[in-house]
């Protein structure tokens, strides 16, 4: 099983297809957590996913607005789609007969069904 | 500061990071507006301390961290030791420490410690690889500490540390020397500490079993470089007598 951050990097690989490299994938996941996602813990990911055979990388084009510096383009393998579909279908089962009020505040949730 | 913030981003890369993983993630700061950010520059310490941490589960940043530490301390003494005699110059007229007798121990002890240096800085790479950029701060606190250099030596000493041993073992650090080099630094390095230990033990300090221990300490940095050296050649000519056998 994957860890949650991990998901995070493969949902936004997922979402980003072809342009998922590091600056793309860390806007995803700022964008999607409102939190900030610092290259230490993007790229110490991605070497670990790479590890377990989930993520392929290889070093892309460089661009303008990159100051002429290449990219680490990603590509996730068919491993990790089931390793992230996986992690999905069991966020969603643990969260079953939960209902979330509010704007999905942690500290906002109404329990209606806490047997698995 | 906004410059400075990313010149420090560039030299610290450039020192610490493998070429490839440095142009990722200069370009990601830059792509991202955090180029001359201190977040940017942070992102990048954190990812070089991140990349230390398996480094360590070897023996190798250990056993450079245990063998440096102590004549690096000793070293640091011996510079802040030349410090203080150089403050007294001119030397007053003595009949067992001549003003000639002392100049040419500083002058050896100063060549010692240079070449020692060097040494250490080539054999730090050599054994702890990447994981030395963590040896270096812990052995460079263990000498400052150990030496007394910080609370007794003053500035003459932390100056005279920096000019005789950091500076040079950077320079062995970054840059290693060819194969007659390395014998001429450890012909000279040798020479030049039996000639030191020579003249304290006319003082009586020590004993030869010490002493024994101290050369073996002391010289082993210097062995280093010459095993590097001498291993490429040997390895090109085994190699060429495989290729010749087969």
């Amino acid at each position: 099983m994957i860890g949650e951050f991990e998901y995070l990097v493969l949902a936004a690989c997922l979402r980003l297809g072809d342009d998922a490299y590091g600056a793309s994938i860390a806007g995803l996941i700022e964008e999607a957590t409102a939190k900030s996602c610092s290259s230490g813990a993007l790229y110490l990911t991605l070497d670990r996913l790479e590890a377990k055979g989930l993520v392929a990388t290889r070093m892309g084009e460089a661009t303008k607005e990159r100051g002429g510096r290449a990219k680490r383009i990603v590509q996730i393998t068919g491993e990790g789609r089931t390793a992230a579909a996986e992690f999905n279908r069991a966020i969603s089962r643990a969260s079953q007969g939960i209902q979330w009020e509010g704007n999905g505040n942690a500290s906002h949730y109404l329990v209606t069904n806490a047997s698995f | 500061m906004h410059r400075i913030i990313w010149l420090l981003t560039l030299r610290f890369s450039a020192l610490l990071m493998d070429t490839n993983e440095r142009e990722v993630v200069l370009g990601d700061l830059e792509e991202r507006g955090l180029a001359g950010e201190w977040r940017g520059l942070m992102d990048v310490l954190a990812l070089i301390g991140a990349r230390q941490i398996p480094l360590w589960r070897s023996w190798r940043p250990w056993v450079a961290l245990l063998t440096l530490s102590l004549p690096a301390a000793g070293m640091v003494g011996c510079a802040g030791s030349i410090a203080g005699i150089l403050s007294r110059f001119p030397w007053p007229k003595d009949p067992v420490f001549t003003p000639q007798l002392v100049a040419s121990i500083t002058f050896w002890a100063v060549v010692a410690i240079i070449l020692w240096a060097w040494s250490a800085g080539f054999a730090l790479s050599k054994i702890a690889g990447r994981a030395s950029i963590g040896v270096v701060p812990i052995i460079g606190a263990a000498a400052l500490i150990g030496s007394g250099c910080l609370w007794s030596g003053g500035l003459g000493c932390v100056v005279a540390a920096t000019v005789l041993v950091a500076v040079p073992a950077v320079i062995g650090w970054r840059r290693p020397l060819s194969f007659r080099w390395a014998v001429a630094g450890a012909i000279v390095f040798a020479v030049a500490l039996w000639f030191v230990f020579r003249e304290q033990n006319r003082t009586d300090y020590g004993g030869p079993l010490a002493n024994v221990a101290i050369y073996t300490l002391f010289l082993w940095p210097t062995l280093v470089p010459l095993a590097a050296t001498t291993t490429k050649p040997l390895a090109a000519i085994t190699s060429k007598m495989r290729a010749r056998d087969s």
